[in-house]
C-alpha cells in the first residue's frame, strides 16, 4: 500500500446520483444475453403459477365447495405471505408502468437494485479517483478487482430491474436513497486504496446481508428468488477477496447473518422508497 | 514461506464469537422452518401433497434422473400413510439431507488432505484454512441434519453416495503426489467440492418454497461460495506466486488476475452438472 497521503476526494451526492444515471443506459444496452435468459426465465415462471393457480383453484373448489377467494390463494400455495402489500406479477412483460412507491416482491428487487446502482456508482468513483492519482500506487490486483466487480454489479442491477419492470413498474436507476449521503460522506472520507477497499467491504456485505435476508422473507417471484440466489453467493466471493486484500481472514463466519442494524448489515426492503 | 501465524490465529479466534452468533441464528430458522412444515403437514390433504411433491420434482430437474426412484417411492406411499410418506416426499427434508451429504464429503476431503505430508507440512495458510473450513463445513453438516430431523427425517451421517467414490478414487494419486504437485491437486478438487455445495444450495434456495428453509441454505451458500473464491485464488497463486499464500499477503506484488479469479461468474450457475439432485443424498 502507498504511504503516499493525498487529500481526501470531494464529490456531491448530485454526482454520484448522475455517475449511476449515465451507466443505466449501459446497463440496458450490455447484456441483451442475459436479459434473453431471464425472459425465458419469466415465461417459466408465469407457466408454473398458471398451472399451480389452476390446480389450487380446482382443489379449492371442490374443498370448499365455491370458487370464491380462489385467486388470492392461488399463490400463496407456491409460499404463503406475511405481507399484505405484495402485487407482484410474474407474468406481466411490461417495462414501463406507474411511478410511485413500490410494494410487495418489486419492492424487495427494487431495493436491491438500488444497491447495486450504489456499487456500481461507488467502484466507478473510486476507478476516476484512482486514475486521478488521488489514491496513491493503486495495485494492480485491487484496480482488477474494482473493474470486474463493476461489470457484475452493473449486470446485477438489469436482473433485480427485470423482476421490477415485469411487475409494472419503472425501472430503478438511482442509487438506495436511505444510505446515500452516509455512503457519500464515508467516500469523501477515503484517502488511499485501503480506504476504497474498507468502503467496498461494507457495500458488498450490505448487499449480500440483504439478499440473504430478502431469501427469508415470504417471496413470490421466482424469477426474484432466482435473482437472489445467484447473487448472493457472488457478494459473498467479492467479500472474501476484499478480506483477504485487506489482510483479514477471508471467511470469517460459519453461518453468514443477515446482521440488521450493523455496519454492513441488511437493509430494509422499504429503502427504495425512502 | 512467511506467514503471520499469530495474526491468522488471532483473526480465527474472533471469528469463534461471530460463529456463536451466526449458529443462533441459523437455530432460529431452523425452528421456524419446523414450524410451518409441521403446519403443512397437518393441513396436508393428500391430493396437494402429491401435486406439491410431483411439482417441486419437476422443478428439481436433474434430482429426478438420480433420485426417481427413491422420490417416486416416495410418492407412491402417499396413500398409505400421509404424514411419514409426505415427509418422506417432501424435498425439504431431501434437500437437507443431500446437503448434509455433500458437507459430510467436504469434511472427509478436508480431514484427508491434512493427513498428507504437502499439506500437513506444506504452506501453514493452506493448513490453517483446511482446518478451519474443515471446522465450518462439520457445523454445516450438523445444522443440516438437525434441521432434517426436526422436519421428521433422518440424519444423513455418510457422504454424498454419487461423488464419494469419486473422491475416494482419488486419494491414490493425492497420496502419492509430490510436494510441488500436490497442493494444486488437492487445492482443484476442494474447489470442485465448494463450487458443488455452493451451487447446489444455490438452486436449493429456489426448489424451497418455505421462506426459513431457503434462510438456512443461504446462510450456508454465503460461506461456501466465499471458500470457493479463496481457493480459486489460492489455486491461481500456487502456479505462479505461491510465497504471495499468506495472511496479510502483499497485495501491491499481488498479480492483476488475482483481484478477479475468485469470482468468474457475474451470476452463479446453478444449471451446471455441478448441482445436485435434492435425493441424490437422501435417506429413506
Amino acid at each position: 500500500m502507498s504511504t503516499h497521503q493525498p487529500d481526501p476526494m470531494q464529490i456531491s451526492e448530485a454526482e454520484l446520483r448522475r455517475a449511476t444515471a449515465d451507466l443505466d443506459d449501459f446497463h440496458n444496452e450490455s447484456f441483451p444475453a442475459f436479459q434473453q435468459s431471464l425472459a425465458t426465465w419469466a415465461d417459466q415462471a408465469r407457466d408454473h403459477a398458471q398451472r399451480i393457480t389452476a390446480q389450487v383453484a380446482s382443489r379449492r373448489t371442490f374443498l370448499l365447495g365455491s370458487g370464491a377467494a380462489v385467486g388470492g390463494l392461488a399463490l400463496a400455495a407456491c409460499g404463503s405471505s406475511k405481507k399484505s402489500a405484495s402485487t407482484t406479477t410474474t407474468g406481466s412483460s411490461t417495462s414501463s408502468g406507474p411511478a410511485g412507491p413500490y410494494s410487495g416482491d418489486a419492492e424487495v428487487a427494487a431495493t436491491a437494485a438500488s444497491l447495486e446502482n450504489l456499487a456500481v456508482a461507488a467502484y466507478t468513483m473510486g476507478l476516476q479517483a484512482a486514475a486521478a492519482n488521488k489514491l496513491g500506487k493503486v495495485p494492480p490486483a485491487v484496480a482488477t478487482f474494482a473493474t470486474t466487480a463493476r461489470a457484475q454489479h452493473t449486470a446485477h442491477v438489469g436482473a433485480f430491474n427485470s423482476v421490477v419492470t415485469a411487475a409494472g413498474k419503472p425501472a430503478v436507476t438511482k442509487a438506495d436513497p436511505a444510505i446515500l449521503s452516509t455512503v457519500t460522506a464515508a467516500f469523501n472520507q477515503v484517502k488511499d486504496v485501503t480506504g476504497l477497499a474498507k468502503l467496498a467491504l461494507e457495500l458488498e456485505n450490505t448487499a449480500a446481508n440483504t439478499y440473504l435476508n430478502d431469501l427469508g422473507m415470504d417471496l413470490k417471484s421466482s424469477q426474484l428468488i432466482g435473482a437472489l440466489a445467484t447473487i448472493q453467493p457472488v457478494e459473498r466471493m467479492h467479500v472474501a477477496i476484499l478480506n483477504f486484500v485487506l489482510g483479514q481472514y477471508p471467511v470469517p463466519d460459519t453461518f453468514e447473518t443477515a446482521m440488521a442494524g450493523a455496519p454492513g448489515g441488511a437493509r430494509p426492503a422499504t429503502d427504495i422508497n425512502a | 514461506m512467511k506467514y503471520d501465524e499469530g495474526r491468522l490465529e488471532e483473526l480465527i479466534e474472533e471469528s469463534q464469537d461471530l460463529q456463536v452468533d451466526g449458529m443462533r441464528v441459523a437455530n432460529r430458522s431452523l425452528d421456524d422452518l419446523v414450524e410451518i412444515t409441521r403446519d403443512r403437514q397437518a393441513h396436508a390433504d393428500p391430493d396437494e401433497a402429491g401435486d406439491l411433491a410431483a411439482d417441486r420434482r419437476r422443478l428439481a430437474g436433474t434430482g429426478a434422473r438420480v433420485g426417481g426412484a427413491l422420490a417416486a417411492g416416495a410418492v407412491g406411499a402417499t396413500a398409505l400413510g400421509m404424514a411419514s410418506a409426505y415427509a418422506q416426499a417432501n424435498v425439504n427434508i431431501q434437500a437437507l439431507q443431500t446437503s448434509a451429504s455433500l458437507e459430510n464429503l467436504a469434511v472427509f476431503t478436508y480431514k484427508t488432505a491434512l493427513t498428507l505430508p504437502y499439506i500437513a507440512n506444506g504452506n501453514a495458510t493452506i493448513k490453517a484454512f483446511a482446518m478451519k473450513t474443515m471446522e465450518q463445513h462439520a457445523a454445516h453438516a450438523q445444522a443440516f441434519n438437525a434441521a432434517a430431523v426436526k422436519l421428521g427425517g433422518k440424519q444423513q451421517p455418510n457422504p454424498d453416495p454419487v461423488l464419494a467414490p469419486t473422491v475416494k478414487n482419488m486419494l491414490p494419486a493425492l497420496t502419492a503426489a509430490s510436494s510441488t504437485t500436490g497442493p494444486p491437486m488437492v487445492v482443484k478438487l476442494a474447489t470442485l467440492l465448494e463450487q458443488t455445495a455452493s451451487e447446489t444450495y444455490s438452486k436449493n434456495c429456489q426448489l424451497m418454497t418455505d421462506a426459513p428453509s431457503r434462510l438456512v441454505m443461504a446462510s450456508v451458500l454465503g460461506v461456501d461460495s466465499q471458500h470457493a473464491a479463496i481457493l480459486l485464488a489460492v489455486a491461481a497463486l500456487l502456479s505462479g506466486a505461491p510465497q504471495l499464500i499468506k495472511i496479510p499477503t502483499d497485495v501491491a506484488a499481488l498479480p492483476a488476475a488475482a483481484g478477479s479469479v475468485g469470482f468468474p461468474d457475474t451470476f452463479l450457475p446453478n444449471t451446471s452438472p455441478y448441482v445436485r439432485s435434492p435425493q441424490e443424498g437422501a435417506v429413506a
